[in-house]
């Protein structure tokens, strides 16, 4: 095969101005049902990389990705495949972010193919964050083959799982193709299954120039690369490109298509997917969706489904050391070259000192970005509990996005709050569902569908996004003993009676610890905090009160009763400098400390008490 | 207590060698792996003594203390030298205090009066404790009768006596430490120092501890001692002048008392500590550990340069353990030439009036003191008076 595969992989350079020859293709499936297994097959069947060159899941570049079997960025491979009808046909796979918080991500990844591979394992069966990409792919148009992968495996049960995606999905799965990425079983019946029952993409090559903006990022030697999708006109090297979005130009330095190595092109046409490289500076102008057009001769209208992405959990980044605020900054400057949808602007905290305030996508962007502040920037870091957005309406009329609890206004001048709302989707064995359906309630779920699937039920619920950043994920794993999948979408916003909680120790009220929370759950969240506090406070001269209190009103008290004896009444004799040495620990110990008042609480009660908030 | 014995200099002797090492211990002290020559101590104190003397120059010498190691287990002949040495270096006050910490378990009658015709003149007994089994526990070499025995003897032959208990010991109880505070105190003599068991780094007691085969006492029990143990003493004429010091009026230990007003004191001997007032300034000074290379050849002692604030900082953390508190009329005359007028000038305001406010610190005319209240609470009191920046008045 060496001699073919050498070929194929030449044939991937040329363009490719048959649209009957092109074929674009999304990869859905769950976390471990095998897609990158399954792309990396079919990169090795055409020949885009040889043996040698084959990583395990070369789609997945960064090491979160790899590690965590996910995927934030969004990238394409373009493969040439000579079919049985002897044509050789431009595949181009695009490999999406599969998770909730990148739903709008994906919905432009998906925007750019028009058709997907369902892959499903056929001893699993369908899963919830599956569910939720079918019909964003639906929702695209997409023609949907179905593929059972792992049919090798003794628990497999392709008819069962057959019967699921008819019955769930609603879709045809007599058809589904039979594979085992795994061992390449049944690889061929996909790359035919792609080239015969996926639609070739449509679109003019003598009009302006439209192209889908799909991902970018930020490389360190070529700057910015924009990941297209080619809808009308032709993008050719040397040509000016603008961003329909904001109307900035930029001189177009290189075009080409990943093999999945990088292969510079002339010029890349209608149908057709592939990388741009123009002297982009940030990726923050590169937005994902907008339309590239050509700046001497614009398209009149862009491409539909344009929206800027914006944040939905908040939460605030303090260094561990006041020392590191510098390098925080410029880390956090870093990753924002790279991901624009993440948002931070500094803030002070009487509690935690110099921070910044950020804004994510969802849970998981928020756990990506401090995990990669962590390990990559080598911070130690405080995160303070996350939150949502609210819409505060002021009596006067004004409508304020509340991004931070100690932003939150007097209660006498909110007319009303309202919070954001999700659309949550449990597929759950039925021997949980029970203990899931009592959670969903205690979080003021509202039950909207309760379906069966084989022994499996599917739960639809209303839930407050509020109730989901507090610790959802983790109860709802620990209750089902991880048998629960679970996805979400922002659904809407509606008004409900939130208060906000503070926290105050001897009478000062500690920004971090304040939170919002459901009017119901306000007195026992506060009493939680309060207690956990008064085991973390070190005893002071005096007693001191905790509280919890909305407003002037106390809902929750505790009392950390005086220190009563702190004397050291050892031998010193003539020798100061022992004493000398016990004094300097305490200082250095104070050093750490944070005042409050009168009250000096180490900052490590704080991020204790911040951490606990999680489990 | 008429006399100030501030004015005086002070010296200090450290003997390293103990027979076995405590478990509790902390101190720069070494179980010797073969027999000491004495001659060669003598003669390297005598060399160590001359060198210091050529330091600070002619000054009025008010005590002498030899601590430890186990200075009772050094030949009395090395004592008397040392005695001899100090005695012809500086000059000698005519109340002159000669102490010596001993180890119950080292010295017999015959001994004691030999450290007595040696120079000593006030002896500083080990005795820990009172309860045989703790006292096994606590790694002492001698027994709850040797302790008696070593006290009637001292009784006899020094005009001067103290001894050291430990208190707050795993396991005890209130109510076991008064009687045995009660049993103590019939062997008492016009002082007692009471300490309470602290766990310090690299002890045997801290890896006990941290392994969770011995647990300290808590807090509450701690302070329950302590309040006792305080009552106890003032019923028994001896109250406290400092946190861990009781004393019948006028028979505190002059050494100390006068190290912890602020005055100089010298340090000769392996690990010897000394803060001496030099015409070229402040200096804290200190000795090398190592015993078999001091005694070669005492090499000279590193000096650190102090500023006049930090010896005031260090001299109001030890005064404040004072009942007295930190004095305002000495301090002015030790400190005034240097810019600092009044021990509140390095405390912070807002500290000082919120632990006076809460009744834990008297400060008026004649200076600032911990209440009976705030002896309690005083590492954290002091953290806080002496955290900040000088404030002058």
């Amino acid at each position: 095969m060496p001699a073919l595969a050498a070929k194929q992989h030449q044939d991937a350079r040329l363009p490719m101005t048959d649209l009957s020859h092109i074929r674009n293709f999304a990869i859905i499936a769950h976390i471990d049902h095998g897609k990158s297994t399954l792309a990396d097959r079919l990169i090795q069947t055409c020949g885009g990389l040889n043996e040698r060159e084959m990583k395990e899941q070369v789609l997945d570049s960064m090491d979160i990705e790899r590690e965590r079997g996910i995927t934030i960025k969004a990238q394409t491979v373009r493969l040439a495949y000579t079919a049985k009808d002897g044509r050789t046909y431009q595949l181009n796979l695009m490999d999406t972010p599969g998770h909730v918080d990148f739903a709008y991500e994906v919905s432009r990844s998906l925007a750019a193919c028009e058709g997907s591979l369902l892959v499903v394992d056929a001893s699993q069966g369908v899963e919830a964050q599956t569910l939720a990409n079918v019909y964003h792919a639906m929702e695209a148009n997409h023609e949907i083959v179905p593929v059972l992968n792992k049919i090798d495996l003794p628990a497999a049960e392709p008819e069962r799982v057959q019967a699921q995606i008819e019955e769930v999905i609603g879709l045809d799965a007599a058809d589904a193709v039979m594979i085992s990425a795994k061992t390449g079983l049944g690889i061929p019946d996909v790359l035919e299954a792609l080239v015969h029952r996926l639609p070739a993409p449509t679109g003019e090559r003598d009009t302006p120039l439209k192209a889908l903006l799909v991902d970018s990022w930020y490389d360190s030697y070529l700057g910015v690369v924009i990941l297209v999708r080619v809808k009308d006109g032709v993008l050719k090297k040397g040509m000016r490109i603008r961003m329909m979005a904001n109307n900035a130009a930029y001189q177009l330095d290189k075009v080409g298509a990943f093999t999945p190595k990088m292969v510079e092109v002339e010029s890349l046409g209608p149908g057709e997917m592939g990388f741009l490289i123009a002297g982009i500076k940030t990726v923050a102008d590169c937005k994902v969706g907008d339309t590239i057009t050509d700046d001497r001769l614009p398209a009149t209208a862009p491409l539909p489904g344009f929206k800027p992405s914006v944040p939905v959990v908040f939460s605030s980044l303090f260094p561990v050391d006041s020392g590191d605020f510098e390098q925080l900054r410029e880390s956090l400057g870093k990753l924002r070259l790279n991901d624009a949808s993440f948002q931070y602007e500094p803030e002070t905290s009487a509690a935690l000192g110099f921070g910044f305030r950020c804004g994510y996508l969802g849970l998981l962007h928020m756990e990506i970005i401090q995990e990669r502040l962590e390990r990559e920037f080598d911070l130690d870091l405080i995160t303070t509990a996350p939150s949502v957005v609210y819409r505060v309406h002021m009596t006067n009329g004004e409508l304020r996005e509340l991004h931070n609890p100690v932003d939150m206004p007097e209660p006498t001048q909110i007319s009303e709050i309202e919070e954001p709302w999700v659309k949550a989707t449990i597929l759950v064995p039925d021997e949980y569902l029970g203990s899931v359906l009592q959670l969903c309630t205690e979080r003021r779920g509202i039950q909207e569908e309760l379906t069966y699937v084989g022994n499996r039920a599917m739960v639809v619920y209303r839930l407050p996004l509020n109730e989901i950043v507090f610790d959802f994920y983790d109860r709802l794993k620990s209750i089902s003993r991880g048998y629960a999948s679970f996805d979400y979408e922002v659904a809407d916003y509606t008004a409900s009676d939130l208060v906000r909680v503070s926290i105050l120790v001897n009478g000062e009220a500690v920004d971090a610890l304040s939170f919002i929370a459901h009017a119901s759950q306000a007195e026992s969240r506060g009493r939680q905090i309060c207690e956990r506090l008064k085991d973390l406070i070190p005893r002071q001269l005096f007693k001191i009160p905790v509280q919890a209190a909305i407003g002037g009103r106390v809902i929750a008290r505790e009392t950390i009763s005086a220190m009563r004896k702190d004397v050291t009444a050892k031998c010193y004799g003539g020798d100061i400098s022992r004493k000398k040495k016990l004094l300097d620990k305490q200082k250095e110990g104070k050093k750490r400390m944070r005042q409050f008042g009168k009250v000096d609480i180490p900052q490590s009660a704080f991020i204790a008490a911040l951490k606990m908030g999680d489990e | 207590m008429t006399q100030s014995p501030e004015t005086a200099f002070h010296l200090y002797v450290h003997w390293p060698y103990c027979r076995a090492k405590c478990g509790y211990c902390d101190f720069a002290s070494f179980v010797p792996k073969r027999a000491w020559d004495a001659a060669a101590w003598g003669a390297a104190y005598e060399a160590d003594i001359a060198a210091l003397r050529g330091r600070t120059g002619s000054r009025e010498l008010g005590s002498v203390f030899f601590g430890g190691g186990t200075p009772s287990l050094a030949e009395p002949a090395v004592i008397g030298r040392v005695v001899e040495a100090a005695l012809r270096a500086w000059e000698p006050r005519a109340d002159l205090e000669v102490t010596l910490e001993a180890n119950p378990g080292t010295v017999d009658k015959a001994g004691l009066r030999a450290l007595r015709d040696a120079g000593v003149n006030r002896l500083s007994v080990g005795a820990q404790s009172f309860d045989p089994e703790d006292l096994a526990r606590l790694g002492r070499i001698h027994s709850v009768d040797e302790t008696k025995r070593v006290l009637d003897w001292a009784h006899h032959i020094f005009d001067r006596l103290s001894f050291d208990l430990i208190t707050a010991r795993p396991g005890l109880t209130p109510a076991a430490w008064r009687a045995e505070l009660a049993e103590a105190l019939e062997f008492a003599g016009e002082h007692v120092s009471i300490y309470q068991l602290t766990v310090e780094d690299g002890t045997p007691l801290s890896r006990d501890v941290a392994a969770g085969r011995v647990t300290m006492l808590d807090e509450d029990t701690e302070a329950e001692i302590f309040e006792d143990t305080r009552q106890i003493m003032a019923e028994a004429g001896r109250p406290a002048y400092e946190v861990s010091n009781f004393a019948r009026p006028g028979a505190e230990c002059r050494h100390n008392l006068a190290i912890w007003r602020g005055a100089d004191y010298g340090g000769v001997g392996p690990a010897a500590h000394g803060r001496l007032t030099l015409e070229e300034g402040r200096f804290a000074t200190r000795h090398a550990p190592d015993p078999a290379a001091w005694v070669k050849g005492p090499p000279p002692p590193r000096l650190e340069p102090l500023s006049a604030e930090e010896r005031a900082r260090e001299h109001l953390m030890m005064a404040l353990r004072l009942t007295e508190g930190a004095r305002a009329e000495p301090f002015r005359l030790r400190f005034a030439a240097d810019g600092m007028a009044d021990p509140r000038e390095l405390m912070n305001p807002d500290a000082l009036a919120e632990a006076v406010g809460l009744g834990l610190i008297e400060s008026g005319e004649d200076g600032v003191r911990a209440t009976e209240q705030g002896v309690m609470l005083l590492n954290t009191l002091t953290a806080r008076l002496l955290d900040g920046e000088r404030t002058p008045r």
